[in-house]
């Protein structure tokens, strides 16, 4: 139990869904060990360089979402802290991420940069400056793919001022996507039939990463084998799987590959027009 | 959005299994050898018949391995297609006419013979770095394992010729040094020059894809490559010219590579992400335990510390046996499986139910090849050092038993392609 050295029932009444982290921690120093213990996301504002950063753009509220956790037990458990309070105040959500259902069209035939930050954060390593870099280096028409391991609400605000527009894919409690682009109007480049290298609508994810050969194969197979026509697999795999390519060929499958990163590869793969679907 | 490679298609199965097989085989028949050679592995290594024995185990074993180990492995690890499998069937079939002729007349001690075996070797490895280098053509990422392997092709090259000359030589004398000068080279380049930094090369990115870790980079990949590239050179060139200074020199270079990939070796198992190791990764792992004292006694003989026909064949134990040896039955217990299972199995995966990669093994039999083989060869080892004839008998019986137990294990593993015979033709998804 965190012992905090103010006058809690009065202090507490003052913590609200828009308090910054910056205000909160400001008034309650002790609440960052409240912050670290309820989720471990909220343990990245220990690290002096995002506290600076990151603390007052960071509202409670904002700061439950960037966890996945509802505002009000954040809230709750912030008060509870500091020695007074049940919930039931004021508990405003944090913004929901975009649907689950791929970047707008407009975004269609851009060139894509891909930055994973995940590692990065999860080894602690300070993201920003790489995110600044690449953002530095994007033409007009480029968009930003960036992955997280929690949705990045400072950096919405932070890239909004440099005119990028962002749309935001959760998908898994600890993998976000993120594009950010300038909107440009004119909807972009049509896609050519095999340069689709993002996932259409309704497409699915398949990360093969971390198993041993040949299983990346098997679950990619077991997977394809009840892929209507039109659908897409997106399979993101540590390397080019050399032996899965005549298997797909041989099975009427068209696909693409693309390197994303250091050990990161991924394949956008979709059933050929009038192949049928193989049954038994 | 970036435009994808298109996808790069593995040779067929059939091809690097046929290599693999016949190097087992070549295996195999070394390690049955190795009980009946107890009195003359007991004295000099210079004897026809122990000529015999290494090339057996260098050409046929290691060697047939490598190759047949690339064929599959470098469309993974270098993401190229192979030339021409064509090329690489004809390739073979040169090289096991002229190993089984090279052997036979060592055995005898037939040299007019023996050039004719060597020059069908030279053949089947020209032809094999004819097909490597148009593979690699204009390769864009020349990647830490692409540099290694293309030291170890040069190597290959360099210890072919070397080979032919020494056995042209037997016949009309025209090489400049000493005998013995000659041989600790041409050996020493077969085994650094060749062997080690294909190993090495293929470790940093096959290992990893079997024990679930990071695949490793940084300085140390620097210090292996460069101390292969700069040490192989200078120990060769000092055994030749038999000075002891650029063969300490050569010595210590290499040291250092071996120490980096030990290292590599260290922090891959360490943080893997795989809970428990499989026989064949024991054995790979076991192998390299026996490279420090086989780094030890070359870095030994190097500087003059000792000497001697025991210690040096010993020596070659420990490296050929022990480290190489090991290493290789370790990663064909990986490699086979996986070519059969995809041969047999893999056009079903996702339409009826198929093994595991886990179910075509055999553990009993792999368990008892380790131990046989491992304590096998370190036995034979400690047995030739001390030139005890009963002693490396002995130990040579453990090593043809698991020799044996190995080959068992590989015949039953390719079993599984005669469910190719039996399996009824899977659904085919393609319109015609």
């Amino acid at each position: 139990m965190v012992r905090c050295n103010c006058h809690g029932a009065e202090r507490a009444g003052m913590i609200s869904g828009d308090t910054t982290i910056a205000e909160l921690l400001a008034a309650h120093p002790a609440l960052m060990d409240v912050l670290a213990d309820f989720h471990p996301h909220l343990a990245q504002f220990r690290n002096r360089a995002r506290l600076l950063m990151m603390a007052p753009r960071v509202s409670v509220a904002q700061a439950a979402g960037m966890a996945s956790v509802p505002p009000g037990e954040l809230l709750a458990a912030l008060r509870r802290a500091v020695g007074a309070g049940t919930p039931g105040l004021e508990e405003r959500a944090a913004p929901a991420p975009s649907p689950a259902v791929g970047p707008p069209p407009v975004l269609a035939g851009r060139r894509t940069v891909h930055l994973d930050a995940r590692e990065d954060i999860r080894r602690g390593v300070e993201p920003f400056a790489r995110i600044m870099a690449a953002v530095k280096g994007l033409q007009e028409e480029d968009v930003l793919v960036l992955r997280a391991p929690f949705e990045p609400i400072p950096l919405y605000e932070v890239l909004g001022r440099r005119g990028l527009a962002h749309w935001t894919e959760r998908r898994a409690p600890d993998d976000w996507a993120v594009w950010f682009y300038r909107e440009t109007g004119d909807g972009g480049a049509a896609p050519t039939d095999l340069e689709p290298a993002t996932p259409a609508s309704g497409a699915s994810v398949l990360d093969v990463r971390g198993l041993e050969p040949p299983l990346p194969m098997v679950r990619v197979l077991e997977r394809l084998d009840g892929l209507e026509p039109g659908q897409e697999l997106l399979v993101i795999h540590e390397r080019r799987p050399v032996f899965l390519y005549p298997q797909l060929d041989e099975r009427g499958f068209v696909y693409e590959t693309r390197e994303a990163g250091p050990g990161r590869v991924e394949i956008l793969i979709r059933r050929d027009r009038g192949s049928p679907v193989a049954r038994g | 959005m970036s435009r994808a490679l298109a996808g790069r298609a593995p040779s067929a199965p059939t091809l690097p299994l046929t290599y693999l097989v016949t190097a087992a085989a070549a295996f195999v028949v070394a390690a049955l050898a190795v009980p009946w050679l107890g009195t003359e592995l007991a004295g000099h290594y210079y004897h026809p018949r122990l000529l015999a024995l290494a090339h057996t185990a260098t050409l046929g074993w290691v060697t047939l391995t490598i190759m047949g180990a690339s064929y599959q492995l470098i469309p993974i690890v270098l993401e190229r297609e192979v030339w021409s499998e064509r090329l690489a069937r004809w390739q073979l079939a040169f090289l096991v006419a002229g190993i089984v002729g090279m052997v036979g007349h060592f055995a005898i001690g037939r040299w007019s013979g023996l050039v004719w075996g060597a020059g069908l070797v030279a053949l089947g490895i020209g032809l094999h770095l004819v097909n490597v280098a148009l593979t690699v053509r204009g390769l864009g990422r020349w990647t830490f394992t692409a540099r290694l392997v293309a030291l170890a092709l040069v190597g290959l090259a360099l210890t072919a010729l070397f080979g032919l000359a020494l056995g042209i030589d037997k016949l009309w004398k025209f090489l400049p040094g000493a005998l013995f000068a000659n041989l600790h080279a041409h050996i020493h380049l077969a085994l650094l020059g060749w062997v080690l930094p294909m190993v090495i090369g293929v470790a940093a990115r096959v290992y990893p894809m079997f024990l679930l870790a990071r695949e490793p980079d940084g300085w140390v990949g620097h210090a292996q490559f460069w101390g292969l590239a700069l040490g192989v050179p200078l120990l060769v060139a000092g055994l030749l010219i038999e000075r002891t200074a650029p063969a300490v020199a050569g010595a210590l270079l290499v040291t250092a590579a071996v120490a980096g990939h030990l290292a590599w070796v260290g922090e891959m198992v360490w943080r893997r992400k795989r809970p428990s190791l499989d026989w064949g990764l024991r054995f790979v792992l076991t192998g390299a335990t026996f490279l420090p004292a086989a780094a030890g006694l070359g870095l030994g003989f190097a500087a003059d510390l000792w000497s001697g026909p025991r210690l040096g064949l010993g020596y070659a134990i420990l490296a050929l046996g022990g480290w190489v040896s090991l290493t290789i039955v370790g990663m064909m217990l990986k490699i086979v499986p996986f070519l059969v299972w995809y041969r047999a199995y893999g056009p079903h995966v996702g339409r009826r139910p198929v093994p595991t990669l886990a179910e075509l093994g055999w553990p009993a039999g792999e368990g008892a090849a380790y131990v046989l083989l491992t304590t096998g060869l370190a036995a034979l080892a400690i047995g030739t050092i001390s030139g005890r004839a009963s002693a490396i008998t002995g130990a040579g019986l453990l090593v043809a038993a698991g020799a044996l137990a190995f080959g068992l294990v590989l015949i039953r593993v390719l079993g599984h392609l005669r469910s190719l015979a039996h399996t009824a033709p899977a659904p085919q998804a393609r319109a015609s």
